[in-house]
């Protein structure tokens, strides 16, 4: 069995593991009242907040639903307020992982699926995505490395070290930067390790960070792509073990803190908009 | 038998368990914990954190594959002390970077820990007098004019009439506890000279069911809603206005949402009406020199909204000069006389009202005003006892003294 294979074969059980989790936790939501309805079965209420969900995304609220959801839950205007370093490391953090994801989900969607299944890897704009070291992808990337690793790296310092008074740190915090912290390492390591292996593309040197630590370690006589494999194999099986986690752990938030705070803000500029109030009646 | 009833969270709260990242920024903000900071489960976050664990113990697939985990009678216990010795001013909102409703959370928690019988003893005494009196004190509820009687002439609108364009639900505090007559009795002489069409319920009014919808006995107050909406419309008047925010905010809010219609006139807190008033040139004032400091009572400001209109009145007095404390508008610190705390732990009000009144004090204000009968009790009471010279007022007392 190749690296791949056997990375599908371990990857894809944990992604439905991942599925049934959420499941697990939406169902649990799904116990509470949803339009004032606290009695009808789950999948009722899912109904319900999906036609309430439909019938707003597709009429002339949808400005408004969009700003909360710029405003609260990606750029986070309240922590913005709040402390410029706290919000820069959120949204370092945030947008760093965004990246990251974005360019993995493309990579495979045009190499798994553009490419071997419709062909189309003489696209450039198509084949780009799963070119390690085309000029935009290798810039891109190592964006979003430095984004998350610095973001953590703030994390962690005001976490445990600065740790100020109203940090009450427990073990799911101590999880999301282990987790964390070993995508980046394994990220950064096998990416070096790549660059040693070989190049995928005409602008390497565009991977800032990881093309001069990878010529520092060049004459090193180590088996490069063996372990280049093998290294992404663990970084990609370790994103999927911190996915599968998600939803029983502080990972969470990256859900439901986007769902609550977009939805808070359609409800507070309605209510303003209805009354100059700021309440919302629960 | 303590499994948390999740059909009392909304699916949006039940979300936000899951959306507190711990960050720790309403610790920072919330005035309870900042008086009590050996209790640390008063905090917001570990009030979510608690019923998180709670929920997903006993509910899911892990509760369902390993068997649930019902909390320590202790942790809950513990739980139920930080949840009720929290004042409800919804600080925490304002500042959570997850934007979580805080307010709504904590009394459908409280609904589910009276649910569970996991509450303050004291609440039960409430929730009979509330039942047998028709108000907060035990009073006779034929007595809620007494008020009036101090009055140099009582007014047609009080207890005379039975029909008006306006009445003017005077609230529990104000009808018994005289500290706070004063409140109604400036209303209706300014009402008068405004030359408002009002009327006072009297006998028929009974508690709004504020103090019983945040206990999270809310269930026990609907049939005093439906009666006080009847005796309302019964007086065909348009509006209604409240002196008491958590009046206003009860009427204009939860009314319309428990009973399940809208209640077919405004609701207007006294402030917004004087705001009216003063533009219309209905009361002509005089100047007053005089520096004065105003509080946002937590359920007119934060909770409703209303910030603007009970400053623009205090402008509308030629010669005062308005300075805002250290925290105000959405960030005003509590007086600590909200959220039922007075009930369950006196001190902790006290020490409360203490902060605030610091806060106005350090403005050189000689006044400080409010719009809120409670807060005006709460910040007198702090003043006396900490010896602090500066009168505390109702803006609609100092409307009343300024009358031309």
């Amino acid at each position: 069995m190749d690296v791949e294979t056997l990375f599908w074969v371990i990857h894809l059980p944990l992604m439905v593991l991942f599925l049934v989790g959420l499941a697990d936790v939406v169902g649990i939501w799904l116990q509470g009242r949803v339009e004032g309805v606290g009695a009808a079965s789950a999948g009722r209420k899912f109904l319900i907040l999906l036609g309430r969900t439909l019938r707003a995304v597709f009429s002339r609220r949808f400005p408004v639903i969009l700003k909360a959801f710029i405003t609260e839950a990606w750029f986070n205007r309240r922590l913005w307020r709040t402390s410029r370093w706290r919000w820069l490391s959120h949204f370092f953090l945030l947008n760093g992982f965004l990246l990251l994801m974005t360019l993995s989900g493309l990579a495979a969607l045009s190499e798994k699926v553009l490419y071997h299944l419709f062909h189309l890897g003489h696209v450039p704009w198509i084949a780009m995505w799963y070119t390690a070291d085309h000029p935009v992808t290798a810039l891109l990337n190592e964006i979003g490395g430095v984004l998350m690793t610095v973001g953590l790296a703030f994390y962690i310092v005001r976490r445990y070290l600065a740790r100020p008074a109203q940090l009450r740190t427990g073990s799911m915090d101590t999880w999301m930067v282990v987790g964390l912290g070993l995508i980046l390492l394994t990220g950064w390591i096998a990416e070096i390790v790549r660059l040693n292996a070989g190049y995928d593309g005409p602008a390497p040197y565009l991977a800032f960070i990881g093309y001069p630590l990878s010529r520092l370690v060049s004459g090193w006589d180590l088996p490069w792509e063996m372990l280049s494999e093998w290294l992404f194999l663990g970084h990609g099986l370790l994103t999927s073990v911190v996915i599968v986690t998600i939803p029983y752990s502080k990972f969470l938030h990256a859900v439901a803190t986007a769902l609550v705070a977009t939805v808070g803000g359609v409800q507070q500029e309605t209510a303003m908009a209805h009354g100059g109030t700021a309440h919302v009646p629960a | 038998m303590s499994r948390p009833d999740l059909s009392l969270f909304t699916f949006q709260q039940l979300m936000a368990l899951d959306a507190c990242t711990r960050c720790g920024e309403c610790v920072q903000w919330c005035p309870t914990y900042t008086e009590k900071p050996d209790l640390d489960a008063i905090t917001p976050l570990r009030k979510i954190e608690a019923v998180r664990r709670f929920v997903r113990g006993q509910y899911g697939l892990r509760a369902r594959l390993f068997g649930p985990r019902p909390p320590r009678p202790e942790a809950l216990q513990a739980h139920a002390t930080g949840t009720y010795d929290c004042t409800l001013c919804g600080r925490c909102a304002v500042v959570c970077p997850a934007n979580i409703q805080t307010r709504e959370l904590w009394i459908a928690m409280r609904r589910d820990l009276v649910r569970q019988g996991t509450y303050p003893a004291v609440f039960d005494r409430l929730r009979e007098t509330f039942l047998n009196a028709h108000n907060i004190s035990g009073d006779d509820n034929a007595n809620r004019l007494i008020w009036s009687q101090n009055l140099p002439q009582i007014p047609e609108g009080v207890g005379k009439k039975t029909r008006a364009e306006v009445v003017f639900f005077v609230g529990c505090v104000a009808s018994f506890y005289p500290q706070s007559y004063s409140i109604p009795q400036n209303a209706v002489q300014v009402l008068e000279k405004a030359e408002v069409d009002y009327l006072t319920l009297g006998g028929e009014e009974w508690c709004c069911g504020f103090p019983l919808v945040i206990a999270g006995m809310g269930d026990a107050a609907v049939e005093t809603m439906r009666h006080n909406l009847e005796a309302v419309r019964r007086t065909g008047a348009r509006r209604l206005i409240a002196a008491c925010p958590s009046c206003y905010h009860t009427w204009k809010h939860d009314y319309p949402r428990v009973l399940g219609e809208p209640l077919g006139f405004e609701v207007l807190h006294l402030t917004e009406l004087l705001v009216e008033l003063l533009t219309d040139g209905r009361i002509p004032l005089r100047p007053l020199e005089e520096t004065v400091t105003y509080h946002d009572p937590c359920d007119l400001g934060r909770t409703s909204g209303v910030y603007e209109a009970p400053r623009e009145v205090i402008r509308a007095v030629p010669g005062v000069a308005l300075v805002e404390m250290e925290h105000h508008h959405q960030y005003s610190l509590c007086c600590g006389g909200g959220g039922d705390v007075e009930m369950a732990d006196k001190d902790l009000v006290t020490a409360v009202a203490r902060r605030r009144i610091g806060e106005a004090q350090a403005t050189g204000a000689k006044v400080l005003l409010s719009a809120c009968q409670q807060c005006k009790r709460t910040l007198a009471g702090a003043a006396r006892q900490e010896k602090i010279r500066i009168r505390v007022l109702d803006v609609v007392e100092l409307v009343a003294q300024q009358m031309a």
